[in-house]
């Protein structure tokens, strides 16, 4: 079996004395959609700052192409590929939006294709090209989700953790972001994404893990966990069921 | 009585007090840029001037180098000294918090003041070359030419600071970890390199804050913390994170402290500045200088 792009065993973070996760393992594939579902406060968010390295993990193993990883800084993160847009977008708002995406491309391995990259991005992103000395903070919720995302692009990452993308943002401009997370990974980025819009999380990825108060509660398929009648009537309900 | 000199006079006051504030603007810029990074108020800063300004004096004293010349041994030295004193001093508390950083700071401030009092006594000094004393007179004003000499220097220090931070990729890296320092390490910036750089060119600043000392002030070794208080001010006035903002603080200030001083007496014009911090930080907290658009934190 071909080593997958990342690998995380027996992960446990702690806030302070609380422990915020549990024993967490999972995988990634290259190329794959991998999505953590779960309500509020289940741990989501910390799983991907843990391995963004904004969190340093009690324990556990976190292996990324190969190596071990955990315990690293945020800034060597990137560098080696592994990119988060944080939830709340953090971008930088006083800065133009052609700045933010600049910085993006901030560390040693991007700073050379810096040029070509932001083609890329405005490819996908024409909206930021018409809008590049615009301030960052000054743009609408979806268009600083873009931005957001495109950043993110900029430091050419092999796996890209989205946290809430959808947050906050009206049902079509949602359906868009979805849109462009399937985009992505037809042009081969892997994403590993944390939602609570559970429905649209599942339907997208590959695989999925549940997370309950810090634990592990399922994984699987995508499909399989989205018809599982567990998790529709824990997470769904049926008035949300069409969403 | 309330007595209402020429107009002349006023506006000879409000010169002085422009010149003189453009001081405060150098330091607080400095100010500025350690505390968007690091978030504290270098409190060491005036020290540092007043080091600089030792410098610039021993320079001239020893090797007759002009007080203006050696803004390039002063700068570079200090700009140097600045990325060190990070490295030595601050790297290895910077994650602890800010408290520990601020003690640093204050620690730092007390041992210059008597380092620099038992190595270079505690008597005043001040550079006197051929024309400290000199004015240019025009339009029936005076205006003294260290302290035009210091305007100057401050309008192309902020100048260069703003130019750095907008066009440079670095500058733009300070600007982002000012607003907003998890994204920041996000995209790969470390925040050492970026509390390191604003060490290095707050230090650089106060190199130059210092030369102009040297050159229209007679200054102790005690003299710089009344010139971090100064510089606070100013920096409160004109707005946290604005490098213009900063010079204009310093600039009001300045005019403020000039007006007081000939109106009632000199320590009317302390009490005066201290209010002004005051009532600006209670109605305008984000400065008067700083659109209030700009100064929104999400």
């Amino acid at each position: 079996m071909a080593n997958p792009l990342l690998r995380v065993s027996d992960l446990n973070v702690f806030y302070g004395d609380a422990q915020a996760l549990w024993d967490i393992g999972f995988y990634v594939d290259e190329g794959a959609v991998y999505s953590i579902i779960g309500s509020n406060g289940a741990g989501k968010s910390t799983v991907l700052r843990a391995l963004s390295g904004l969190v340093r993990p009690a324990s556990g193993r976190v292996e990324f192409l190969g190596s071990r990883v955990e315990g690293k800084g945020a800034d060597v993160m990137v560098d080696l590929g592994i990119s988060l847009v944080p939830e709340g977008r953090g971008l930088f708002t006083s800065l133009t939006v052609l700045e933010n995406l600049e910085l993006g491309a901030f560390t040693k391995r991007a700073r050379p294709k810096r040029a070509k990259t932001l083609e890329w991005v405005n490819e996908l992103f024409p909206i930021i090209e018409a809008r590049k000395d615009q301030q960052a903070g000054k743009m609408s919720g979806g268009e600083q989700q873009m931005v957001a995302i495109g950043r993110a692009l900029m430091s050419r990452p092999k796996l890209l953790m989205l946290d809430e993308p959808s947050l906050g943002l009206a049902p079509l401009i949602v359906k868009t972001v979805f849109e462009i997370i399937r985009t992505l990974n037809e042009q081969k980025v892997t994403i590993l994404l944390v939602e609570q819009n559970i429905h649209q999380a599942l339907k997208i990825a590959d695989r999925a893990l549940v997370l309950k108060t810090g634990r592990t509660t399922m994984t699987g398929k995508g499909d399989e966990l989205l018809a599982d009648p567990e998790i529709q009537k824990a997470y769904m309900g049926t008035l949300r069921k069409g969403t | 009585m309330f007595y209402l000199p020429p107009i002349d006079i006023l506006i000879q006051i409000l010169i002085n007090g422009i010149l003189f504030g453009a001081m405060y603007g150098i330091a607080a810029i400095g100010l500025s840029l350690i505390f968007g990074t690091m978030q504290i108020i270098f409190i060491a800063q005036g020290a540092m001037i007043v080091l600089a300004a030792y410098g610039t004096f021993w320079l001239f004293h020893f090797f007759s180098m002009d007080p203006y010349l050696s803004i390039i041994v002063i700068f570079p030295v200090s700009v140097i000294f600045g990325l060190g004193l990070y490295q030595v001093l601050f790297r290895r508390v910077a994650r602890a918090g800010k408290f520990p950083s601020l003690l640093i700071a204050f620690g730092l401030m007390v041992l210059l003041e008597n380092l620099m009092s038992v190595l270079f006594t505690p008597n005043p000094r001040s550079v006197r070359a051929s024309y400290t004393a000199y004015g240019i007179s025009a339009l029936g004003l005076k205006i003294s030419f260290t302290r035009l000499m210091a305007f100057i220097m401050a309008i192309l220090a902020t100048t260069g600071v703003s130019l750095f931070l907008k066009k440079t990729l670095i500058g733009k890296a300070v600007r982002a970890a000012s607003e907003n320092l998890e994204s920041a390490t996000l995209v790969g910036i470390t925040p050492h390199r970026v509390n390191s750089v604003t060490f290095g060119i707050g230090i650089g600043l106060a190199g130059l804050a210092g030369i102009a000392t040297a050159t229209t002030y007679s200054f102790d070794p005690y003299f710089g913390f009344v010139f971090s208080l100064k510089a606070m001010i100013a920096l409160a006035l004109g707005g946290m994170g604005s490098v213009v903002g900063a010079l204009m603080g310093g600039v009001l200030l300045g005019v403020l402290e000039s007006y007081g001083s000939f109106f009632l007496t000199g320590g009317w014009a302390d009490v005066i500045s201290y209010a002004a911090f005051m009532l600006v930080l209670m109605f305008r907290p984000e400065g008067l200088f700083v659109r209030s658009s700009d100064s929104e934190k999400p």
